[in-house]
Formats: structure tokens, C-alpha cells, sequence
């Protein structure tokens, strides 16, 4: 398992669009069992009617997930207003009927239907139940224009590569700047590095080791930060944003055994490398498990001007706590739309959680926020419903959480286990809380 | 009264016995069901032996494992001719009808796209649908065969043809992976009458 990430591109083609995604995979996809990808980008190909050139749309992952949500919440509307009212007269009855009949698209709620004027939002509008305008809004570029006309087959088909898209990877968010990384991964870089330097010292007592070469010692720190999603719950951070610091000097004191010991461990900021001291040198690299009691450890955080010592961390997973813990995040992006907090960890997430906020209609007569845990199916459906209070579990039938069974969100591997947060005030939350 | 389509799940007894969408809502998608299988049936000729095959592949026998139960359940069509028969449907029939009606619009993914293509090019020639045979044959089966089936037989010409060529439209998004989740969510939503709440 490479512990780099490594680029990946995909590419989706119905008859009448592309659709190119590039990427790095994340080193959480070992955890996941697909391809978790961050930095995405993509390249959108559409052959819209009426246009000589096919038109092209780039953007990135939230552009991406804004542009399947607002094609699918527009699908589904178009479906849900298919209207078996026979006794509804076609409009214009009065005129002779026409060679080519065309099924009135329903009213719409004038609120869906704006004005062409509003640039800011992608959305989707109906000319006709075969022909649709797209507009572009954030992802609109000079050759593309705001609006694109699709038809139904083309609607089909942007609505298929980008369900394609979504069914195979999940996606991270962007890449924190690790000049001010949040403490929590201030604190994993110190559990790892306690851990890596515990190891350190069984080994350096241990002759009959293995020789390493001590330049893998970084790559060991990456490898236990990813390993670090097994273990307990990291807490949440402070409001206070603190500066970023460096690794500090570290001392060792020696456990009785026949070796020399180890005395100081030196960790110089500004390189990705520890540097040993000369009696270190010769101590092969550590292994996973420590086989001895621990020695004691001091570690007194020092301010510093450049934190991309750092050791990359990629981006952990958190249970019940994240939702405090986005809610500081700079990043966190629930301010502009329905979709991923910072530690969805797997867009499966935001599904359930796009869900749930189109379709939560608390009752009247509930006071009380009702928590559930949804695990689901392989397939995407729900497995199981837990209700994790008691006005969860009276109210269960009057929320719109579906069968178990049922098609519900796309496929993910594994039994991941959602908390799912609906509150009286109609307000919505959704986060991971186990991947399996 | 917010529709419910509750897993029946052993949690307790009012989750089991408010289940049910509510008979008004269940008389909708009764209807929105059959009207869905007609338009399957009027393009791809998939009959009963099609549908049964489906439920085989679905492991969906035990709702609808005989030609007589899958008679039973669509005829539970309110708009249905004949005062005979169950008019029942549950919510796990539903369900089974749902996937057995993606998984048919899956397997004729290609023909549905054709018809499709080729009712736009028509649109945009300003030409009838009839002109093409694949849709002409469409509407002529999905017009005589409600009339012959349904009680609102003195629905118009232009009516049904308005229909069939919606529900043909909606049939492509039933046949992709996503067709099973598209299709409950409409039947919900559409027998809610809820307004469109994004």
C-alpha cells in the first residue's frame, strides 16, 4: 500500500457528455475500501443541443458535488410531477391539437423557477419535458456561457456521469494549509512520535533486530498517523487557534536492559527528518508493538514560526464529537450549502444528509432533537435503524428516513454507520461515526 | 399527515402498524405503479413472464413469485376495471414492484434511449411522434391498453399520449442505478401532493 498518494483520473462517457475526474488518492482509502481522493478536479464535456462545439466546464470537488446535487434534486423533481391526473386537460384545449403533443412540465414552486438573472447558484430550469436549461452559475466560463440547454437524453446522461462518479470514489476535502493545523493533529503527531520513539528505544536495547535504514523513520510517523483512525477518540479542539509549534527535543530515560540507551532523540523543524544522535544511529528503526513498559516522556510544545514540520497527517475521522469540531474549522463549508463538513470522511454523508434536508418536516408537536444511528448496506440502503433517545424512537415514523433495504444513498463498501441528527427546528445533521 | 413508508422494523408496535402511507396515498401509488409498468409493458412488450423473471433475479419471489399474486397486486389499481379481486397493496409490494419495474426499465436501458432520441429529433422537427414506428407502436399499445383496462376509459386520445411520452422520459431515469430510489421518492412525493421543498 503506497504510503504517497497516487494520481488517479476516471473518466465517464454516456453518448452525450464526458466527464474527466483527476485526483490523488488519499492514504484512508485503506480504510475505507475505495478510492478516497482529494484534490479533485474535472473536466466536463457537454453536447448540448444546438451547439456546434461540445461545451467544457472545469471546476473542483465542491463544484462537482453541487453540480450532482442540484442534477438530481432536479431529476427527481421532474419525476415527481409526472402527473397521472387524466382529468387534467392539456393546456390550450380550446386550439386545434397540435401534430406533436408536449406534456406540460407541472408548475413549478416559483421560487425553483428564477430568474435568469441569478448568477450565483447552479440550477436547473424546464423549457419543455424535453429540453432543460442548466445554469452554470459558479462553474459559467467564457466559452460555456451561463446557461446551457440540455435534452431529456442529455440531462440522462450528465445525471448518470455524475451518479457514476459519485458511486465510485469518495472524495476528501481540500487539504488544510499545515501552517495552522487545528491541535487535535498537534496531538497526533505527538502520540505518533511518542509512539515511534518508545518503539525507538525497545529497539535500540534489542540487537537482534533488523537493520533499517534510519531515513524510513518519517515514513513510519505517516504510516502510524494512518493507523491512527483505529484508535480512541481524539478530543476535540480548543476555541483558541494555537500557533503552530515544532516537534520538541525528547527525553528519553533508559529502561534496564543490556543495551546502551537511548538519551536524546533531537527533531529539527524546517525538515521532514528526524535526526538522531550519533548513539542512535545504530539502532535499527522501530517496529509496531512496544514489548516493554514505557519510559517516561516529557514533551513541552514550543511556539515556532514554521509548522510544515509537520509530518503530513491526512485528514482522521472523528465520531459524535465532529460536529463541534467543524464547526470551528476555517474550512467548514456548511455555511454556503448542504454538503460535506470537513470530516464526512465519505460522501455517502452528505447524501444522507441532503436527504434528510429535503424532506424533514418536523411535527408540531415535537420539542426534542431525535437521534438516530443508520447503518447501512453494501448496496447503499439502510441495514438498520437505531434510535438513540427516547423521542427518536416515538418519533421515528414521522420522519422520512426510508425502509431498510430501500435504495437510499449510493453504494459504499464495508457497514459504515451514520449518526443522523434531525432537530425540532427542521435543521439537519449528518456525520460518520463508524466506517464499518 | 407527513408520509410515512417506515421500515417495519422490530422496534416497536406503533412503528409497525404506521407503516402505511395512508389509503389515499396508497391508492396514488397504486396507480402511479401500474401506469408505469403499462408504459413498460406497451414498449418492451415485457409482460407478466418478463416481470416474474425479474422478481426471480430479485429474490423478490416471495411477494411476487406467480402470475396470479402479480395480477393480484396491479389490479389493486383503483383506476382498474373490475370490483373483483384484492385491492390491497402493502408497502413490502410496493417496494417489490419498484424494483421489479427498474430492474425491466435496466435490462431495456437501449430501447428506452432510442425511443427517446428519437422523440426528441421528432420534437425538434416539429413532426409527430407517430411518424417513428418504435413510438408510434408506443402509444398506440399504451392507449389501448389503458382503455381497455381502466375504468376512465373516456380519458382523451391526447391525454393518454401526453402521458405515455412523459412516463417514457421517466422511465430512462428508472432504468439507471439510481431508478429504484428515483422511483419510490416520486411515488411518495407525488402522493403527498407535498410542494417541492429542495
Amino acid at each position: 500500500m503506497p504510503l504517497l498518494s497516487t494520481p488517479v483520473s476516471r473518466r465517464y462517457t454516456p453518448p452525450t457528455c464526458t466527464l474527466e475526474i483527476t485526483a490523488q488518492t488519499s492514504a484512508l482509502s485503506r480504510w475505507t475500501g475505495q478510492p478516497v481522493l482529494k484534490q479533485l478536479q474535472f473536466q466536463l464535456s457537454l453536447e448540448a443541443r444546438r451547439w456546434g462545439e461540445p461545451v467544457q466546464i472545469r471546476g473542483d470537488r465542491r463544484q462537482l458535488e453541487a453540480l450532482g446535487e442540484a442534477v438530481e434534486s432536479y431529476v427527481q423533481q421532474l419525476l415527481s410531477q409526472t402527473s397521472t391526473d387524466l382529468s387534467a386537460a392539456p393546456p390550450a384545449a380550446t386550439e386545434p391539437q397540435p401534430d406533436f403533443p408536449e406534456p406540460a412540465v407541472s408548475r413549478l414552486d416559483p421560487l425553483q423557477a428564477a430568474p435568469p438573472g441569478s448568477f450565483d447558484r447552479i440550477q436547473l430550469q424546464p423549457k419543455s419535458f424535453l429540453s432543460h436549461d442548466l445554469f452554470l452559475g459558479p462553474l459559467a466560463n467564457e466559452t460555456s456561457g451561463s446557461v446551457v440547454n440540455l435534452s431529456a437524453s442529455g440531462l440522462f446522461d450528465l445525471a448518470t456521469a455524475l451518479e457514476e462518479s459519485t458511486a465510485e470514489a469518495s472524495t476528501l476535502p481540500p487539504q488544510r494549509s499545515l501552517q495552522n493545523p487545528p491541535l487535535w493533529t498537534r496531538v497526533a503527531a505527538i502520540a505518533v512520535l511518542f509512539v515511534g520513539v518508545t518503539t525507538a528505544v525497545q529497539l535500540s536495547n534489542n540487537s537482534a533486530d533488523p537493520e533499517r535504514p534510519t531515513g524510513d523513520y518519517p515514513a513510519e510517523i505517516s504510516q502510524r498517523a494512518n493507523e491512527l483512525p483505529g484508535a480512541s477518540p481524539l478530543p476535540p479542539p480548543p476555541n483558541a487557534a494555537l500557533p503552530p509549534f515544532q516537534l520538541p527535543p525528547i527525553t528519553v530515560s533508559p529502561t534496564p536492559s543490556s543495551a546502551p540507551p537511548l538519551t536524546t532523540l533531537e527533531v529539527s523543524p524546517g525538515q521532514n527528518q528526524v535526526a538522531p544522535n550519533a548513539q542512535r544511529s545504530a539502532a535499527p528503526t522501530p517496529v509496531p508493538t512496544p514489548k516493554a513498559p514505557l519510559p517516561n516522556i516529557t514533551v513541552q510544545p514550543e511556539a515556532s514560526s514554521d509548522g510544515s514540520a509537520l509530518p503530513t497527517i491526512p485528514d482522521l475521522e472523528t465520531p459524535a464529537g465532529t460536529e463541534s469540531l467543524s464547526a470551528r474549522e476555517n474550512t467548514a463549508s456548511k455555511a454556503t450549502q448542504p454538503s460535506q463538513t470537513t470530516f464526512d470522511g465519505v460522501p455517502q454523508v452528505a447524501e444522507v444528509r441532503s436527504y434528510f434536508q429535503k424532506r424533514w418536516q418536523p411535527p408540531q408537536s415535537l420539542d426534542q432533537t431525535l437521534e438516530y444511528t443508520l447503518s447501512l448496506n453494501p448496496n447503499g440502503s439502510i441495514q438498520q435503524i437505531i434510535p438513540l433517545n427516547q423521542a427518536a424512537k416515538t418519533y421515528l415514523d414521522r420522519t422520512p428516513i426510508p425502509l431498510r433495504n430501500e435504495p437510499f444513498v449510493s453504494p459504499i463498501q464495508g457497514n459504515p454507520k451514520i449518526r443522523l441528527v434531525l432537530g425540532a427546528d427542521g435543521g439537519v445533521k449528518a456525520f460518520l461515526q463508524s466506517a464499518n | 399527515m407527513y408520509p410515512s413508508a417506515k421500515s417495519p422494523s422490530p422496534l416497536s408496535q406503533e412503528v409497525l402498524t404506521a407503516a402505511q402511507p395512508d389509503p389515499a396515498q396508497l391508492d396514488n401509488i397504486k396507480t402511479q405503479l401500474d401506469l408505469v409498468l403499462l408504459a413498460l409493458e406497451a414498449l418492451t412488450g415485457s409482460g407478466s413472464e418478463a416481470l416474474l423473471q425479474a422478481a426471480a433475479e430479485l429474490n423478490l419471489d416471495e411477494q411476487v413469485g406467480d402470475r396470479v399474486t402479480l395480477w393480484r397486486l396491479r389490479q389493486s389499481n383503483p383506476l382498474r376495471k373490475g370490483t373483483s379481486g384484492r385491492k390491497k397493496l402493502d408497502v413490502e409490494e410496493a417496494r417489490s414492484l419498484v424494483l421489479i419495474s427498474c430492474h425491466v426499465a435496466k435490462h431495456h436501458q437501449e430501447l428506452i434511449r432510442r425511443a427517446v432520441a428519437l422523440l426528441e429529433q421528432l420534437t425538434e422537427e416539429k413532426r409527430p411522434p407517430h411518424q417513428a414506428a418504435l413510438l408510434g407502436d408506443y402509444l398506440d399499445t399504451f392507449t389501448n391498453t389503458y382503455q381497455e383496462r381502466m375504468t376512465n376509459s373516456s380519458a382523451s386520445t391526447t391525454a393518454l399520449t401526453n402521458l405515455a411520452l412523459k412516463l417514457l422520459v421517466d422511465l430512462l431515469y428508472y432504468s439507471s442505478p439510481s431508478g429504484p430510489r428515483r422511483l419510490w421518492v416520486a411515488l411518495l412525493d407525488r402522493a403527498s401532493h407535498r410542494p417541492w421543498n429542495p
